[in-house]
């Protein structure tokens, strides 16, 4: 298994009182599969990608990824970890302002010995037009793509999406997923997505269910749909 | 009482106010910031409140001294007397009053117990009468002496010497009971000479008795007689000019060009003036920086107003609260730094420690107040309130949205965006120019920090640099100049005869005192070969001089003698090395050849060591060791000045780098906790956010110097305007290298502050902030 939780715990102390963000949670997710975890509001799945993305550490448990235990990696070693493995795709872009499309790509092609061609990688997402553009002349579709080309310039193994396509309207989400399901295919690259849209469950190879830190359901998708075939 | 209970009450209503519970969520979220903040507005305030508050008190008390006890207008030297019908009629023509000052200079005779006399060559006590109308004597300590044998001392030299009042002392052979100590306005700076630099309590002193005793122990020789005039003011050049006609005058001095009167004034003002530029561009900065601060919490803050204003908050409601912060910080960083400032006013007086005069009354002026503490205020509140203003002009909508605080990036990014450069060296580059606003201010902050170092530097290192020059510029010891050539050459064999004369030019501006020194052609002292070669009316000038005055070679100067009233024209062949004082040389040949004089005269010995000559036969002498020793204690006073500014100097540094970077860097919160999660190092962090600022430092580093420079010699020359000293700004190599030292810690020690607050910025900061 490329991404395995064992028994994650992670547990956050709110005044007197202990509150249980995840709660012994435990799945896996293979190489070069699309994951959605889905759950509402508060429900811990936030904080699980926190965790496997090497932002948050663990109360109890073990997270590997590629053979890599990230919950006993420490300082320097995890940032090396993030570098190379990881690539985060955010709910807002959270594009630098005063930097252009491709400026925002290049800030991450220099941390990885094997990144990927910024060019062609534009030119993939559909930017190619705007490659010189700054982010507030992007519309939010336009800005979500240059913040998954920056995400993924630096070859990176797993990508993490928060709720990327939670500030889009349907169309554009459509395209964004449409996106996601391509450089999947293209590059291998694993996805671990984020959302609340259970539509999205559609286009996955694993489906994970977290409600109250607990994971309800985790399961294969034996019916997976293309990214064009679902809707909401 | 019912002002208690409403303080009590808006207290209460404050403290449970929503908006000071923000405020103080705000000020411990940001107390780097903030604290930053309060030290440089208080520095600010203490640095003008302290040293204007000091100086003006100090210069009003003494010009109420010179006023109460009629300080002279001038004074003059004859050769004989006036005789009482010349005096009159020159008042009766000029509307003034003369007065003779009688004065015997006593080499010091003790008798503390009444017992044994001990007799020390080369401290001298100069006695006047207190009985005087112009330059009234004042008692400072103890009781006005009122009866014949009792004698009022200089407070500083008596303290240099233990003496105490009630205790005895014999001055030629006559016996004082000292009741007090005091000074006139004529001595205040109590200077032996009127060319010296320093007064020297150590081997100088003024004593004051009735005029009866004055006529019992002076042994006048009727040589030369003082005197001294007050009118009204006005121009007394024409007084001069008769004198210099009708009697024998020997010289004649303005108050104006009296050090011993104005030099406190020099002294004064040239760190006063020095500090009040200095805070007032610390204000001016510090009030840019809060309203960069004040306009990056609204930016940051414009969806929450939005809020505040879709709820149905009113405009005058907000103004208080984002006025709130700023205003209660410099509020009470001004107080505190008023009342800091007024603290060390006091002590701060010891800079004039030189000067004896009566106690100082501490006054605040209404223009110190407003400069000090009402301007800082004012200004804050203005900039806050524009800024706070703008902001709320915005409709809540376009608030909500942010839209107001998108910026597009200008021509210049864009330009350097194209650049073929590193992309970290370009986002380097972008970010100076986006945040061109609080970089310009962190340079100006930067130069004005490396400025008041590397003054403190020169200002130090340039007096000490001016002692080591007199140690090795002074070929001779002592010089003695004497009034009759029998008694030179009854001592000549101890030493090198010479010949000088104090004689005065103009240099364009006004009248200016020069020495014309005549060396021996085979001295064995100076080392300036080209005299030999001197012809004519050939001189060459003494380096300091040459510096404050800019000879050239082939310049042609008239020089004025006021004692014999005749004028002669000099040709400047050269400049010599000697470094101390104002003279121009030549041999002694050339001397009197100038002065046409006999070819062998001269009236001067000067000795490698000091000799014990009787003082009556000397006109003055100089020593260098006086010099010397009188130098070291105005030394430790500039040492402690410059301490102060070294510490205001490296502070202001770290608090102007932190504070405005952290701005900066609060602006940044989101960029940086993403490129964290990216896999940025913290090196690479700081690389990309905080190294540029070096550059700053540089750049202000390069303007500083200068500007230090330029500021110590603006400042030594408006004290030496008036002496015979000139010494440009110097600093030493570890001098130098000190203050580089202060600069790379304090600049070190901010970087790894902010380092520090880069490094709690949290990975999940951008996950966090869905807005």
């Amino acid at each position: 298994m490329f991404v395995e939780a064992k028994d994650i715990v992670k547990e956050y102390q709110n005044g007197e009182s202990i509150l249980k963000a995840v709660d012994h949670a435990s799945f896996s997710v293979k190489q070069g599969d699309i994951c959605v975890i889905l759950g509402p509001s508060g429900s811990g799945k936030s904080t699980l990608m926190n965790i496997i993305g090497a932002l948050e550490r663990v109360t109890s448990g073990d997270m590997v990824i590629d053979g890599i235990p990230i919950t006993s990696l420490k300082g320097e070693e995890l940032i090396r970890f993030r570098r190379n493995y990881i690539g985060f795709v955010f709910q807002f872009y959270n594009l630098i302002q005063n930097l252009t499309v491709r400026e925002n790509i290049e800030i991450c092609k220099n941390l990885s010995d094997c990144s990927l061609d910024i060019d062609t990688l534009i030119e993939k997402v559909g930017l190619t037009e705007h490659r010189d553009k700054f982010p507030a002349q992007l519309s939010g579709g336009q800005q979500q793509r240059a913040a998954i080309a920056r995400a993924l310039v630096k070859n990176p193994k797993l990508l993490l999406c928060d709720e990327p396509t939670g500030a889009l309207d349907y169309k554009t989400s459509k395209e964004i997923l449409n996106l996601f399901e391509d450089l999947n295919r293209n590059y291998g690259t694993t996805i671990i997505m984020i959302t609340h849209n259970d539509a999205i469950e559609n286009m996955a190879h694993r489906i994970i269910r977290i409600k109250d830190g607990k994971i309800v359901l985790d399961k294969e998708n034996e019916n997976r749909k293309s990214a064009a075939e679902i809707s909401w | 009482m019912r002002i208690e209970k409403a303080l009590q009450r808006l207290a209460g209503k404050m403290k449970d106010s929503w908006y000071f519970k923000r405020a103080v969520r705000e000020l411990k979220e940001n107390k780097i910031k903030y604290i930053s903040f309060f030290l440089l507005i208080t520095m600010s305030v203490m640095i003008i409140i302290g040293f204007n508050r000091s100086m003006n008190s100090y210069v009003k008390t003494v010009e109420v001294f010179f006023e109460t006890n009629a300080v002279e207008d001038g004074q003059f030297v004859v050769y004989g007397k006036l005789s009482k019908r010349r005096i009159s009629s020159l008042e009766s023509k000029y509307d003034i009053n003369i007065e003779e000052v009688k004065s015997y200079e006593s080499d010091f005779l003790t008798d503390v117990n009444g017992n044994s006399v001990s007799r020390d060559e080369n401290i001298v006590v100069r006695v006047f009468s207190y009985e005087g109308e112009i330059n009234i004597f004042s008692v400072l300590q103890g009781e006005m002496p009122q009866k014949n044998s009792q004698i009022a001392l200089d407070p500083k030299f008596a303290e240099k010497h233990g003496f105490h009042i009630g205790d005895r002392i014999v001055i030629n052979s006559r016996t004082f009971d000292i009741t007090g100590f005091g000074i006139s306005p004529d001595y205040i700076f109590t200077l032996k000479n009127m060319t010296d630099m320093s007064a020297s309590p150590e081997t100088f002193g003024v004593a004051y008795v009735s005029d009866k005793d004055m006529s019992r122990i002076s042994t006048s020789s009727g040589q030369e007689t003082l005197y001294c005039f007050k009118g009204n003011g006005g121009d007394y050049e024409e007084l001069r000019t008769e004198l210099q006609k009708n009697s024998s005058l020997s010289s004649f001095t303005l108050r104006k060009d009296n050090p011993r009167i104005i030099q406190v004034f020099d002294d004064a003002n040239a760190p006063r003036q020095v500090s009040l530029v200095i805070g007032l561009l610390l204000v001016i900065v510090v009030a840019f920086v809060i309203s960069i601060s004040v306009n990056n919490t609204i930016a940051n803050e414009s969806k929450t107003i939005g809020i505040f204003y879709a709820l149905g908050f009113k405009r005058n409601e907000l103004l208080q609260y984002y006025m709130l912060l700023p205003c209660l910080i410099v509020v009470s960083a001004t107080l505190i730094g008023a009342i800091a400032g007024m603290v060390i006013s006091g002590p701060l007086l010891a800079v004039e420690a030189e000067y004896t005069t009566p106690a100082i009354q501490m006054k605040s002026s209404p223009v110190l107040i407003f400069s000090g503490i009402i301007l800082p205020v004012a200004l804050t509140f203005l900039i806050s309130y524009c800024s706070i203003s703008r902001t709320l002009n915005e409709t809540p909508l376009s608030l909500l949205r942010g839209n107001n605080h998108v910026k597009m990036p200008g021509s210049v990014e864009k330009w350097i965006g194209r650049l073929d450069i590193p992309f970290t060296l370009r986002f380097r580059l972008k970010s100076v120019v986006r945040e061109k606003r609080s970089l310009i201010v962190l340079f100006f902050g930067i130069t004005l920090s490396v400025y008041i170092l590397f003054t403190a530097m020169y200002l130090n290192d340039s007096a000490r640099n001016f002692v080591s020059t007199v140690q090795s510029s002074m070929p001779y010891e002592s010089m003695y100049v004497f009034g009759d050539k029998r008694d030179l050459n009854k001592y000549s064999v101890y030493g090198e005869t010479a010949a000088i004369k104090e004689v005065r030019f103009y240099d364009g501006t006004k009248m200016r005192n020069i020495y014309l020194q005549g060396i021996d052609r085979n001295t064995t002292m100076f080392e300036i070969p080209e005299m030999r070669s001197l012809t004519d009316n050939e001189v060459l000038v003494s380096l300091s001089a040459n510096k404050k005055y800019g000879f050239r070679k082939g310049d042609e100067i008239r020089i004025y003698d006021d004692v014999e009233d005749k004028t002669y024209m000099v040709t400047v062949a050269g400049i010599s090395s000697y470094d101390y004082g104002h003279y121009l040389y030549t041999t002694k040949e050339g001397y009197n050849r100038i002065l046409g004089l006999h070819s062998d005269s001269s009236n001067a010995l000067l000795t490698m060591h000091s000799l014990d000559i009787d003082g009556d036969k000397i006109q003055s002498t100089f020593h260098k060791s006086e010099v010397v020793d009188s130098l070291s204690g105005t030394l430790n006073m500039i040492k402690i000045l410059s301490g102060i500014m070294l510490w205001i100097g490296g502070s202001i540094l770290i608090c102007m780098t932190v504070m405005l970077l952290q701005m900066n860097l609060d602006k940044d919160k989101n960029n940086i906790s993403m490129i964290k999660i990216f896999g940025y190092r913290k090196d690479e962090i700081n690389q990309l956010y905080l190294n540029g600022t070096v550059l700053i430092l540089i750049g202000g580093g390069i303007c500083a110097v200068p500007m230090g420079y330029y500021t110590t010699k603006v400042m030594y020359d408006g004290i030496m305007d008036n002496l015979q000293q000139y010494f440009l700004p110097h600093i030493f190599f570890l001098s130098f290298l000190t203050a580089f030292l202060i600069i790379v810690i304090s600049y070190r020690v901010a970087m790894y502050v902010l380092a520090k607050k880069i490094d709690k910025i949290p990975l999940t900061e951008v996950i966090k902030n869905r807005e």
